[in-house]
């Protein structure tokens, strides 16, 4: 039954990675133009060649 | 007050209106309430000479002569507990998105916490060895600290706040519960006791800080749905970056940004024009019909129409901060008072709520013991939620002003449509409100001319968007050439000029003229005239005969002579038929208005009417300059369509319904939740999920019934 510590220690090790991986999205602002997204959908196929790579 | 610290304000500190002026970010400001504590606190200060809340409070703007006030300022707002951060033009963004940033990882800190307690808690739940049972219960032990210390700071904020100034707010009961509840789970970790309840805490904590959250977006989205629509069409602006052009949702355009524009459309924000010149109609802001050139370098201003070429424009403000914004936030000024009236009433059912689960507490603890009592007690007070009063009535008062607008109407305050529904007169100016303001272009005179000259007068016209323009474009047939126009020049209030194969040609404006007419020259010379003539609205006789349908008896008041004025009086059905005076003065109409006990409405265009239109109970402008006419009527026309007025009648009745429905559901969801929590059939976690859920339920109730007329 000991290898539950492990488990447990390495499941508790996997989340704070994932919370990590969302600070990091966070500060690097991927969350931050949501509302925008919805409206380039409706841009003219020119546009949107010159924003997709942005 | 130091001098240091006045001069490390300098950077921040820049002239506005003849003043100096500050902008400063306000930390800590929950609620009406905190808002009004600042007022107080700084209304005092001689040197002030002016001040202004922002943004739900999170903005303050300081103007004076002496900039050493502003400092004096900054420490009493700092000795009430708040922080005043001065902000450079850009920071206000900056901050909001700090704000949006911290928001998230402190709910994904509390969400994971939470999570992995959750899971122990599972385990012991489901019968795990003793051995296991005390490593997961010291293991949560740990884990709730992160969402106690740093996910939970704006409970404790609102907690500390309510302590230090004897104001019962919701952070109060529920500080109280988690620190209650985290010293007695503590306590009986180290003593081996069952009284642990560290998922709860955790679980709570994610919950809260979610739901504000997410109240806190759906919010600021509805009331987003309805800002766009004060800059009709611009609910979005076309942002030029580096690789091109991007959309952009209003709300996320950066200052600073370039915006372009295109013939047609609306400006979506304050700018500076960085283009050679842009034709733009600001009727919305100055009332003048006819559009104006600005050059580069100037301000352009959101709501005006582009009439010419498409610009660009370099963003200044956004939003509730343009010019036409903060005309329609200053038309609010009795909603700061309603939100303070709603959290002195979210004050007294605090208080309440604190009551209830004492006593259920002690009643608990004396038959059923220290775990249920406190199960029970920290039910009560999650489940309890005055989301009527707290957030409901002070948002259906924040959109009340918007959806008036959106349906023609600007209002001074937003009280006007509560007294709207005890109106039994309505007294109608006819010059300017019955007739429209640009009269229509004489059919005959224009035939008068030939084909080809026709053709060209069109082609010349229709280079522009005018409301003269629009006359002519009623014209126009489809077999028409339509000639190319060079060196096209647009006077102001003067005319049109442009070069066409070769010809130059111009018309010019004669309205002032009692018989108005516009004169066309073809190289210098005068080839005719073009009458132009008055005209009722559309359906005017439809509108009288609504108003009448509805209960409303009508009068009309005229400068005009008896002929012109009668036939007019003559067609409101009898039923509804009041008074008529023509060949009025202003003090007349006056006289006229007084003359009248009841409840009334007086419908002018705000130059001659004044006198009467304050005589009446109720005053409506005509569209016109915004500032000129709120400053004389309580609401004013945003578009020349009287049929508006309908829609108004419309949405103070809905308001009214709307209310009533709001306190209806609030008062039988707290006293079914209240009386399952306190009888333990809700634990303290389903009560954290209920909560928000009727708090979205409030919102869904103000949304959907205030979303059609």
């Amino acid at each position: 039954m000991d290898i539950l510590y492990v488990m447990v220690i390495l499941s508790l090790g996997l989340s704070f990675g994932f919370l990590a991986f969302f600070f990091w999205a966070v500060d690097s602002d991927q969350l931050s133009s949501l509302d925008s997204a919805s409206f380039n959908i409706l841009e003219e196929d020119n546009n949107k060649k010159g924003t997709s790579d942005e | 007050m130091s001098s240091l610290a006045a001069e490390s304000l300098q950077p921040f500190v820049h002239k506005s209106e003849g003043l100096l002026r500050i902008d400063l970010y306000l930390k800590g400001v929950k609620c009406g309430h905190c808002v009004h504590k600042i007022s107080k606190e700084i209304e005092g200060l001689s040197d002030l000479s002016q001040f202004e809340f922002e943004a739900g409070g999170h903005r303050l703007s300081l103007w004076s002569q002496q900039p050493q006030v502003f400092s004096e300022t900054m420490n009493r707002i700092g000795s009430l507990g708040f922080e005043a951060v001065p902000m450079s033009d850009f920071d206000d963004q900056r901050q909001a998105r700090r704000a949006y940033k911290s928001d998230l990882k402190k709910m994904a800190v509390a969400a994971v916490c939470a999570g992995n307690i959750m899971l122990f808690s599972t385990a012991v739940y489901l019968g795990a060895e003793a051995e296991f049972v005390r490593f997961f219960h010291k293991l949560s032990f740990f884990l709730v600290l992160p969402p106690l210390l740093y996910s939970a700071q704006s409970i404790w904020y609102g907690f500390w706040q309510s302590v230090r100034s004897f104001r019962f707010n919701l952070d109060l009961p529920i500080g109280i519960a988690l620190l209650f509840g985290f010293a007695l789970s503590t306590f009986s970790l180290f003593h081996d006791q069952k009284t642990i309840y560290f998922d709860s805490l955790a679980v709570v904590v994610y919950l809260v800080l979610t739901s504000r959250f997410v109240l806190k977006r759906y919010v600021a989205n509805i009331q987003m749905s309805h800002w766009v629509q004060i800059i009709p069409g611009a609910i979005q602006a076309r942002v030029l970056h580096s690789k091109g052009e991007k959309i952009k949702a209003l709300n996320e355009v950066l200052k600073g940004e370039t915006v372009k524009v295109l013939r047609g459309e609306v400006l979506p924000v304050d700018g500076e024009l960085l283009s050679e010149q842009g034709i733009l109609d600001e009727a919305v802001l100055t009332g003048e019909a006819s559009p104006v050139v600005r050059e580069r370098g100037d301000k352009v201003w959101a709501g005006s129409r582009l009439c010419g070429q498409e610009v660009l424009v370099e963003t200044l403000e956004i939003g509730e901060r343009t010019r036409v914004g903060r005309y329609i936030s200053k038309s609010q000024d009795n909603q700061r008072k309603a939100e303070e009236d709603s959290y002195r009433w979210v004050g007294y059912f605090t208080g309440f709520v604190v009551l209830v689960s004492v006593f259920t507490f002690g009643i608990s603890f004396f038959w059923l013991g220290l775990e249920a009592a406190y199960q029970r007690a920290f039910a009560i007070i999650l489940v309890a939620c005055p989301c009527a009063i707290s957030f409901g009535i002070p948002l259906i008062k924040s959109l009340s002003g918007h959806l008036a607008l959106n349906n023609g109407l600007v209002l001074k305050d937003t009280s006007v449509l509560k007294r709207i529904g005890q109106i039994k007169d309505v007294f109608l100016d006819k010059t300017g409100t019955l007739t429209e303001p640009v009269a229509g272009v004489v059919e005959d005179d224009f035939l008068s001319f030939t084909n080809e000259e026709r053709e060209k007068i069109l082609s010349l016209e229709l280079c522009i968007d005018h409301p003269i323009s629009n006359g002519f474009k009623k014209l126009k047939s489809n077999e028409m050439k339509a000639w190319s126009v060079t060196e096209f020049k647009y006077h102001p209030g003067q005319g049109l000029s442009g070069t066409i194969a070769g010809e130059e040609w111009a018309i010019e404006n004669n309205l002032l003229s009692e018989n108005k007419s516009l004169v066309v020259r073809k190289n210098n010379q005068t080839l005719g005239t073009i009458g132009i003539e008055t005209t009722y609205k559309d359906n005017i006789v439809e509108f009288f005969t609504r108003m009448v349908d509805q209960g409303y008896r009508l009068s009309i008041l005229s400068g005009d002579r008896e002929d012109q004025v009668r036939p007019l009086f003559l067609s409101i059905p009898e039923a509804g038929r009041g008074d008529v005076l023509w060949a009025a003065t202003p003090e007349s109409k006056e006289q006229f208005v007084r003359r009248q006990f009841s409840q009334s409405l007086m419908v002018g265009d705000g130059v001659n009417d004044i006198a009467a239109m304050q005589a009446a109970s109720i005053s409506l402008c005509m569209p016109g300059a915004l500032e000129n006419n709120l400053s004389v009527a309580d609401a004013t026309l945003s578009r020349g369509d009287l049929f508006s007025i309908f829609n108004v009648f419309r949405l103070a009745k809905k308001i009214t319904r709307t209310e009533q429905r709001l306190l209806g559901f609030t008062f039988t969801y707290n006293l079914f939740c209240v009386a399952a929590a306190a009888t333990g059939w809700i634990t303290p976690v389903v009560a954290a999920i209920i909560m928000p859920v009727s708090s979205m339920i409030v919102l869904s109730i103000v949304s959907l019934s205030l979303r059609r007329l």
